[in-house]
């Protein structure tokens, strides 16, 4: 069980940079927010998989508190692109 | 290994897959809203496999609240955010992927 665990850790983590790639090459703003909330669920994930495998509960705190900054990041860099991020011109 | 080890490893195992299939699928899409559209549906599904699989392997009654707290609101959110953002990409006019052949 342990090795299964430590292996989906390694897993989440390379999944983890993947998601600083895009961070790091994203052509507009809404893709880095997109970055931002996966970034933030990553950390989640990964917390669930060390409270599994060391069996204390010193991390409930820090999942609930790191979904709550997720969300409610997401929804004030959202507010902030809708009121200040200029209407682009393309043809569809 | 216990049948509860079982489930709990499945399950978590399960729920990293969909969530590398997400990464996979924000970086490999051509545009805002399919990107939006993997992080919506692929992330959704793995959190809440992972979450579901703490719930199992916790034993306190307190901690397993706070962590079907933590679920239900991941559940709720994380599909919300996606369609917030997409509106917003919507209304700004973001370029948008445009279909062509292959064979031209």
């Amino acid at each position: 069980m342990n090795l299964i665990l430590n292996l989906c850790t390694i897993v989440l983590i390379l999944s983890l940079l993947i998601t600083l790639y895009r961070l790091y090459k994203g052509p507009t703003p809404a893709d880095r927010i997109l970055c931002l909330d996966a970034i933030t669920i990553h950390l989640v994930a990964i917390l669930g998989g060390m409270m599994i495998q060391s069996k204390n509960t010193y991390f409930t705190d820090f999942i609930l508190a790191l979904s709550l900054l997720g969300f409610f990041s997401t929804i004030v860099f959202a507010n902030y692109l809708e009121v200040h991020y200029p209407k682009e011109e393309n043809e569809h | 290994m216990s049948i509860r080890d079982v489930i709990i490893t499945t399950l978590f195992t399960l729920g990293t897959v969909f969530i590398f299939a997400m990464s996979i699928g924000l970086v490999k899409l051509p545009d805002f809203f399919c990107r939006s559209h993997a992080l919506s549906k692929a992330m959704t599904m793995g959190i809440s496999l992972i979450l579901f699989a703490t719930l199992i392997a916790i034993d306190t009654i307190g901690v397993g609240v706070k962590i079907a707290i933590a679920l239900v609101f991941q559940f709720l959110t994380v599909p919300l955010s996606g369609h917030i953002l997409a509106r917003v990409a919507y209304q700004k006019n973001i370029r948008r992927h445009k279909h062509q052949d292959i064979l031209r």
